[in-house]
Order: C-alpha cells, then sequence, then structure tokens
C-alpha cells in the first residue's frame, strides 16, 4: 500500500508505516482463525451429539411377535385380539400392567380398593364397580386394558413384556448413512470365511485326536484360522449389515432411529436403555430451577441493590464487593462441598424436611442397615421379614409397601445383586413386598404367592448391625457408610452383643430411631436448589449491579430532582429501568445453573429415580446427572441415550438463552 | 419532616424574596469551588447565572435545592435562606426541599415512561393516586408548559419519543407538577434548535406568573432577552505552595438591563463584550 503511495513522505515513516499495517493484518488472520476454531469445535460437539442420537439398532425378540400372533403381521391384529395375546401369555402379570399403566391410587392398595378408585376415570366394565381387581373375570381386566390404553401402547406392551424385545446393537447415524449396505462381495466373502472357519475349526478337531503327530501343521491352520477370523472382524465391522449380518442374523435391523422421541421424555428411569426415559430428571431440574429462581433473584437483587445505591464506599464494602466477584469465579465443585457440608449435614433436618414431618425416621434405619449389610457384603435384602423386624415393622406391613422408600436407594445392579442368588420362594417375597420396583425377569405369578415366615437372620449378621448401633459417632454415618477400619474395630468391641436380652435388644433399636433422626438425609431437592441457588448469587449480584450502574445518572437526578426520597427512586426509576439487564442476566445465571453437575453429584443426587419427584423434600435426579451417569456405562445404547438427553438439554437452554434475547428486546423496544 | 411544615409556608411570609444566598461556599471534599456568594432571588422573577465555564454558576444553583447532597463528600458552608428558614439547617429534608424547589436540567432527561407517568410522577410520589386527580394535574401541567395541545391526544406515548424541545417542555411540565415555588433551570436550552430554545423562552415569560425561576445560561443573548435580574459569576486563581488553586466567585449582581449596558465592574464589561469566556 505504502509503496504505491504518491504522498511525499520521509523513508522512515513509510517502512514504518508498511510494519504497522502487516502487524494489524497477522492479527486480523488470528482472531479469523479464532472465530473458525470456535465455529468448528461447536460444529464437531453438535454432529458428534446428533451422530449418537439417530442411527441404525438391531432388534431381536426372545419370542417371534409373528409367533404370537399366529403368523399375522401386527397391522391386522385387532385390539382385542392384542390384549388377549398380552394376557394369555402374562397369566397374572397382567395384572401388574394395569397397576403400572392404569392404577390411580398408591400401588399398596391396588388390590385392597374397589375398582372403581383403582380406575377412577378411566373405563372398567359395568357392574365391577364395587369388585375388587381380584374378584374380576379375564375378560373384565382386558376390558380395562382394551379401553384405556392407546393401540401403540398396547402394541408396545406387547412387544416389551411379551416378546421381550431387546435392541443387540445400535450404531451412530454416520454408519447408517455411509456403512450401511454389506455388497454382495463381502456377504460372499463372509460366507466363504465362514465356511472355511467352520471346516477348519473341524479340521482343528480332527487334528486334536493326532496331537501329537500333527503339533506343526495344526499351529499352520490355527495361524490361518486367527487370519480369517481377522479378516472375518475386519469385514464385519465394514458396515452395519454386515455385523447384523454376521452376529445377529436373527435381529430386526432398522436403519434409522431415534432415541429421542415423545416417549423418552416421559417415561421414567429404566435399567434398561430402550425403555429408559428421562422423565424423572426433567421434572427435578425443573423443581431446582424454579427454586433456585425464587431464591436467588430477590437475595441477588436485593444485594445488588444494597450495594450500589446504600453502601458507603469505605473499605468494608469494597471487600465485600471483590469478595462477590471471586466467588463468582470459584470452581462449582467447591460450592457442591459447601452444600455437603452445611446444607445436607448441618441443616439436615431442615433440608431433609424432618423438621415439618417429612421422611420419616424408618426411611433412614432401614438405609442404615441397609448400608451395614452392604459394607459386609451380606445380602440384607433377602431377608425380608428379618429387616422389616428391625426396623420395627409389624410383619403384617410387610405386603403393604411401607418400606418401598429403601429400594429406591438401590441402583439396579444392586438389585441384580440380590435377586440373583435368591431362590423362587424369596423372590416372591421380595416381589410382593417391594411390588412397585420393576424386577427384572420374575418368571412366576408374584401376586399368588403369600408372604412367609422368612427364616431369621443369620447369628452374624445381627451381631454387626447391632454393633453398628452401639458405635454411635456421628462421623460414622455422615456418609452414610462408616469407614471400614473404624467399623471393624467397633464390631471387634461389641462380640458380646449377641448375648443380649430381648428387653436390651429392643432398647437398642430404640436408641437408633433416636439417633437417626438426628442423621436423616438431606440430600433433598431443596439442598440442591440451595448449593445451586448459592453457586449463582454472585454472578446475579453483579449482573444487577452492573444492569443498575448502566441506569442514566440523569434518571437518577430527575427523580431525585422531582423531590422522591431515595427508596423512590430506586423503586420507580431505577428498577424499572435496570429490569431488561437484571432479567437477561439472571436467565443466563439459570441456563449455567441447569448444566451444572459438579455440584449436584457432591450434594448427593441419586442417578436412579423411578418416581416423580413431589416437593422440596424429594430424593432428585436432574438431566445433567442423568448425562453422566449414562455416559459412563459400558452399553453403547446407554451412550445413544445419553446423546439425546444432552440434545434435550441443549434445547432447554437454547429456550432460556432465547427467552434472554427476547426480554431484553421486548424491553428496550419500549422505551 | 414535622419540623419544617410549618416554616415552609411561603405565603405566610412576604418578603419579596423567594430564596436569598448568604456567603455560600460549596467545597467537594477539601476543594472549594465556589466561595461566598450572596445574592437574592426575588420572587415571581427571573434570575440568571452567567459567566465562563467552571465559574462555579451550576454548583451554586444545585445547592439551591440540595441536588449537590447527591455528589458524595459535596458540602455547602453559609446559609440559604427560604421563606426564612436556613435549608441547610440540620432538620431540613432534603426531600422536602426539592419537593417546593423544582428543578430542569441542561439534556431533556425524561424518564423511560409515558408522557403522562412522566407528569404523574412527582404527584405519584406524594400518594396521590386517584387516576382522576392525576389526569387534572397532568392537563394543568402540560398546559402550563404549552404541550398540552401537540400531546393530548396521545398521553400514553413514550417521552422518549418527543423530539428535544418537547422533551424539555415535557421536563418542566413533570417539574410544575407539584406546584413548587422555585424552578432552577441548569441551561435548560443549550442542547436545543433555535426555534425550540425560543419556545422555552417565551414559556418561562409565561410561567414567570405563578414561579420564581433561576436560570443558569452561556447565552447572553438569552439572558438578556429572558430574565429580569442578571448575576455573573468568574474564576478565581490562587498560587498556594506552587500549586494553582480555581474557584468561582460572585462578581456583580443587579438588574439585567443594569448589567449588560451600564455593568459596574471591568470583568463584566470585559465578559460581556466577548473578550474571554
Amino acid at each position: 500500500m505504502s509503496g504505491d503511495s504518491k504522498l511525499p513522505g520521509e523513508r522512515s515513516f513509510l517502512d514504518g508505516l508498511e510494519k504497522r499495517h502487516r502487524r494489524g493484518r497477522l492479527w486480523k488472520i488470528f482472531f479469523a482463525t479464532s472465530i473458525i476454531i470456535a465455529l468448528l469445535a461447536l460444529a464437531a460437539l453438535f454432529l458428534n451429539v446428533i451422530n449418537e442420537t439417530f442411527g441404525s439398532i438391531a432388534i431381536q425378540y426372545e419370542i417371534d411377535p409373528l409367533e404370537l400372533t399366529g403368523g399375522r403381521p401386527l397391522d391386522e391384529v385387532t385390539d382385542e385380539e392384542l390384549v388377549a395375546i398380552i394376557h394369555q401369555q402374562l397369566g397374572r402379570r397382567f395384572l401388574v400392567i394395569l397397576r403400572d399403566e392404569l392404577s390411580v391410587v398408591d400401588p399398596s392398595e391396588f388390590t385392597t380398593r374397589p375398582v372403581e378408585d383403582v380406575f377412577e376415570g378411566q373405563a372398567y366394565p359395568e357392574g365391577t364397580g364395587e369388585l375388587l381387581i381380584n374378584e374380576l373375570s379375564d375378560d373384565d381386566v382386558q376390558f380395562i386394558l382394551l379401553n384405556n390404553v392407546s393401540r401403540p401402547k398396547l402394541e408396545a406392551l406387547l412387544l416389551s413384556q411379551v416378546a421381550k424385545e431387546d435392541i443387540v446393537q445400535s450404531w451412530p447415524l454416520d454408519w447408517a448413512l455411509f456403512r450401511f449396505e454389506m455388497s454382495e462381495e463381502t456377504r460372499q466373502q463372509i460366507d466363504d470365511i465362514q465356511a472355511q472357519i467352520a471346516q477348519l475349526s473341524s479340521q482343528i478337531d480332527d487334528l486334536d485326536r493326532h496331537v501329537e503327530d500333527y503339533d506343526q501343521q495344526k499351529d499352520l491352520l490355527e495361524a490361518q484360522l486367527d487370519d480369517l477370523e481377522r479378516a472375518l472382524i475386519e469385514l464385519k465391522n465394514s458396515s452395519v449389515q454386515a455385523r447384523h449380518y454376521v452376529d445377529f442374523p436373527d435381529a430386526e435391523l432398522i436403519r434409522y432411529h431415534s432415541w429421542l422421541d415423545s416417549v423418552f421424555l416421559i417415561t421414567p428411569m429404566s435399567s434398561f436403555p430402550e425403555y429408559a426415559g428421562i422423565r424423572t430428571a426433567i421434572l427435578g431440574t425443573v423443581y431446582i430451577i424454579v427454586l433456585v429462581l425464587f431464591i436467588s433473584l430477590p437475595i441477588g437483587v436485593g444485594a445488588a441493590i444494597y450495594l450500589e445505591e446504600y453502601a458507603n464506599d469505605n473499605w468494608f464494602n469494597r471487600v465485600m464487593e471483590t469478595n462477590i466477584r471471586n466467588l463468582a469465579g470459584v470452581p462449582s465443585i467447591i460450592y457442591g462441598i459447601l452444600g455437603l457440608a452445611i446444607l445436607v449435614r448441618v441443616f439436615a433436618p431442615i433440608t431433609s424436611g424432618a423438621l415439618f414431618g417429612f421422611n420419616v425416621p424408618q426411611q433412614t434405619e432401614a438405609r442404615i442397615t441397609y448400608n451395614i449389610g452392604r459394607a459386609i457384603g451380606y445380602d440384607v435384602l433377602p431377608d425380608v421379614g428379618y429387616r422389616a423386624l428391625i426396623l420395627g415393622f409389624e410383619r403384617e406391613q410387610l405386603s403393604t409397601l411401607e418400606v418401598d422408600n429403601v429400594l429406591t436407594a438401590l441402583s439396579e445392579n444392586e438389585l441384580a445383586r440380590f435377586t440373583a442368588n435368591m431362590d423362587a420362594g424369596q423372590y416372591a417375597a421380595f416381589a410382593a413386598a417391594f411390588l412397585n420396583i420393576a424386577l427384572p425377569e420374575p418368571d412366576e405369578n408374584i401376586l399368588a404367592v403369600p408372604v412367609e415366615n422368612q427364616r431369621l437372620a443369620d447369628a452374624d449378621f445381627r451381631r454387626l448391625v447391632e454393633a453398628f448401633f452401639s458405635f454411635r459417632q456421628p462421623s460414622l454415618i455422615d456418609f452414610g457408610l462408616p469407614s471400614q477400619d473404624r467399623f471393624e474395630q467397633a464390631v471387634n468391641e461389641s462380640v458380646t452383643v449377641t448375648q443380649l436380652t430381648p428387653e436390651q435388644y429392643n432398647a437398642l433399636v430404640n436408641e437408633l430411631r433416636q439417633y437417626s433422626r438426628l442423621t436423616l438425609n438431606g440430600r433433598t431437592i431443596l439442598a440442591a436448589a440451595l448449593t445451586l441457588a448459592l453457586l449463582i448469587l454472585p454472578i446475579i449480584i453483579i449482573n444487577t449491579q452492573e444492569a443498575i450502574r448502566a441506569v442514566p445518572a440523569s434518571y437518577r437526578e430527575a427523580s431525585y430532582g422531582l423531590g422522591a426520597t431515595q427508596w423512590q427512586t430506586i423503586w420507580r426509576t431505577i428498577l424499572p429501568t435496570a429490569i431488561p439487564g437484571i432479567l437477561t442476566g439472571t436467565i443466563l445465571a439459570i441456563s449455567r445453573a441447569i448444566g451444572e453437575t459438579a455440584p449436584l453429584i457432591v450434594v448427593g443426587a441419586s442417578t436412579f429415580i423411578a418416581v416423580d419427584p413431589d416437593g422440596l423434600f424429594a430424593k432428585f435426579t436432574a438431566l445433567p446427572i442423568q448425562i453422566w451417569q449414562w455416559s459412563t456405562r459400558p452399553q453403547a445404547e446407554f451412550r445413544n441415550i445419553a446423546a439425546a438427553a444432552i440434545i434435550v438439554l441443549l434445547v432447554l437452554m437454547l429456550l432460556l438463552n432465547a427467552t434472554a434475547i427476547i426480554l431484553r428486546n421486548r424491553f428496550s423496544k419500549r422505551h | 419532616m414535622a419540623a419544617v411544615q410549618k416554616p415552609l409556608n411561603p405565603k405566610s411570609v412576604v418578603t419579596g424574596l423567594a430564596v436569598e444566598l448568604r456567603n455560600v461556599s460549596v467545597f467537594y471534599s477539601d476543594y472549594r469551588a465556589v466561595a461566598n456568594v450572596s445574592l437574592p432571588i426575588r420572587r415571581n422573577k427571573i434570575t440568571a447565572f452567567i459567566g465562563p465555564s467552571g465559574c462555579g454558576k451550576s454548583t451554586v444553583l444545585r445547592s439551591i435545592n440540595r441536588m449537590n447532597d447527591l455528589v458524595s463528600g459535596a458540602r455547602v458552608e453559609g446559609e440559604i435562606i427560604y421563606n426564612g428558614h436556613n435549608l441547610y439547617a440540620p432538620h431540613v429534608d432534603p426531600v422536602e426541599v426539592r419537593r417546593r424547589i423544582g428543578m430542569v436540567f441542561q439534556k431533556p432527561n425524561p424518564f423511560p415512561k409515558s408522557i403522562f407517568d412522566n407528569v404523574a410522577y412527582a404527584p405519584r410520589l406524594l400518594g396521590i393516586r386517584d387516576r382522576n386527580t392525576l389526569m387534572q394535574i397532568v392537563e394543568r401541567s402540560l398546559r402550563q408548559a404549552a404541550l398540552w395541545d401537540e400531546v393530548k391526544s396521545d398521553l400514553n406515548k413514550s417521552g422518549l419519543a418527543l423530539s428535544g424541545g418537547q422533551q424539555q417542555r415535557l421536563c418542566i411540565a413533570r417539574a410544575i407538577a407539584v406546584e413548587p415555588d422555585v424552578i432552577l433551570m441548569d441551561e435548560p436550552a443549550s442542547a436545543l434548535d433555535p426555534i425550540a430554545t425560543q419556545r422555552i423562552e417565551e414559556l418561562m415569560r409565561e410561567l414567570q406568573e405563578h414561579y420564581t425561576i433561576v436560570i443558569v445560561t452561556h447565552n447572553m443573548q438569552q439572558a438578556q432577552r429572558v430574565s429580569d435580574y442578571t448575576a455573573f459569576f468568574n474564576i478565581r486563581k490562587a498560587v498556594q505552595n506552587g500549586v494553582e488553586t480555581r474557584w468561582g466567585e460572585l462578581v456583580e449582581y443587579g438588574e439585567t438591563a443594569q448589567v449588560f449596558n451600564a455593568p459596574r465592574q471591568e470583568e463584566t464589561a470585559d465578559y460581556i463584550a466577548g473578550r474571554f469566556g
């Protein structure tokens, strides 16, 4: 540029000018590169999430649906026939479906309340309103399902409950798009290779009989076999169809499957990815966010008004303001630790709701007992009877599900471990006691088996429980579990506890009850919301301060000049003018809170919640928790639904940010 | 509040003076911005403050309704007498002072609210909620401010949607809605074009009938056109320990015709003739 300059100038100036322009161009390239890198990263993130959310799946049925329908496609089967098939296949477990899908009463009252209560507001055969569910004829129960459940739901029930569909493999979208088809050549090669594998395997078997003679030959063949197998693996990993062809030839292959659909949004947790949804996570997030808003908005705005309008410019207020600014940068996990130490533990009577009569002590006692069992590897749960007695329940209460809360504390893995070693009778008793938990593979008519007197617990376990009760230091159960060595010490010191008389034993249990009142579990929605509110409080304060500072000084002068008091000036002029800034700042802070995971994990979000949260003192999970939890599972399908949940979370955040923009535009237009 | 009810009733005192400044000095922390100003503000007259930039005329104006209280570190010495009482006496509430002595600023500063809400702002501060009463006040104020005919069809329009001159008249209407005794105007026309300026000047003449007006202006023709009395302020300098300090002082006060045509001080004559400032 400067070389062509016709303007007279000194040589040194022109050289310098060229250098200055060059430096500017370099910086411009650097800035452009930055934005390109940022955009690429964003695009990669989105592509990755979308890739996981949509894609191919292979579905295999335990029982072929065609077999169930007598060879007819599902479309041609009438609703009535569908219900009849489900009923016939499920037997008494059919009632469990009715209870889970349609009952409006507490699960424990399902069999003890008349039909008109149980199915209130829904269709049931005329004249059966007074009857109990167990007194209905087969046709009647079929009628109820038929008339209250939609066709797609019926088909889903057939496929999930009867045919037991299982997604044996899933592929991401790029596979569905680009690596779906298997060429005839590949198929030929696979067939060839499989045939050769079979042939070689049989030859190897033959040769095994003459090992000494054919060692060398066998090695050779084995090497060939390895090569072939390697080739097969390579081939079967070349496309969706090839993998399907090799590993799951009987599975139904769906090329484009969306993991994100309306059912996913309204279904609660499940340990099976194909049935899992994020209903409880969404509800948890909504509860928490609404609470956070109610807590942090008034406090944050109030604090900001104080700092901007009332506080003098002295050292104390300066230190306070600096600290608030620093707090906004504190890592969120530290707020989690704070929430755990103070909100969950110190304020447990408040955050658990015990002060207000929520979360009765039994739950905590049950949890302690359960924790003891877990700590020593003892399967507590099969011994329902004993455990119930420990908890002070009457035997009759067992079937009325008073203790079902205990099980929500179990992960599905633990559940599977407990049930794996049960015999049929134990399983049935267990299931009967905790019916509202979905159990993996009940193959008996579980409702039919009465709760019998279970064997009493091993003396060992009893001794350990009592040892625990006798060892009363709050630190022990702060985390719900005693540390290993302190617990062992306690056990050694109390071997004689087994010699206790019944009276002494009862006194011990009573002690525990008193004790557990003090150690109720504060890991509730309220504690989580308070923690997140603390987290975003500094952000809201800073944003509000900025918004207040942005109010033109002339408005303030005008208001004072008209004889307004300080409060009138704040309320009538400063706040109305600052409100768009306050709102956008708050919404952005809230959208940060929605995405926070670490503090919720520390505060104690549950990872498996199948029941909707019912208030401030409910246990909770939240969207980011669910995403985190699913993404750590080994099965690929969980990563698919994690990606689907990420999309939901992103949409939620985009909505919030859009709201912030709309609010800002609307308010600034009004002025 | 209770203590000022009695003394602040203007009708009970007939002195011909609305406000009187006695030996007023204004300080910002330790810095003395204006020194020893004494001058009368006559009732139902227009008094103009003129002088070069930095001479403290605005500072003196703002101290009359205690707007300087809003600046942290600002302090006033001397007395400002309003109806026989010192406005800076400890028991006087500045909110009460500003309700009696209104203010119009250099830049039109209507609130981002409707025209109606702008004018009704001060009455509402006093607790008037009745819509009809407010409507009467708004109409009277807008009529007095010569804005009624232009905005009566659309009182819900934002005050910021008006032209600069209309905005300034809206600010005047807003200031007179609670019928103050004195209106302080800090260069009210300096941000306006000549036509709008002329309307404001006409308006001041009309308002004079009901109100006492003090105006700060840079425009000497304006002062000559509208004011009855003129106070000329100038900058004083002194070097103390090698540091130069500046402050403002009142040089001359008199009837406008006398100040402009036969100034008693040479400084005044120089300033009016445009030889500095």
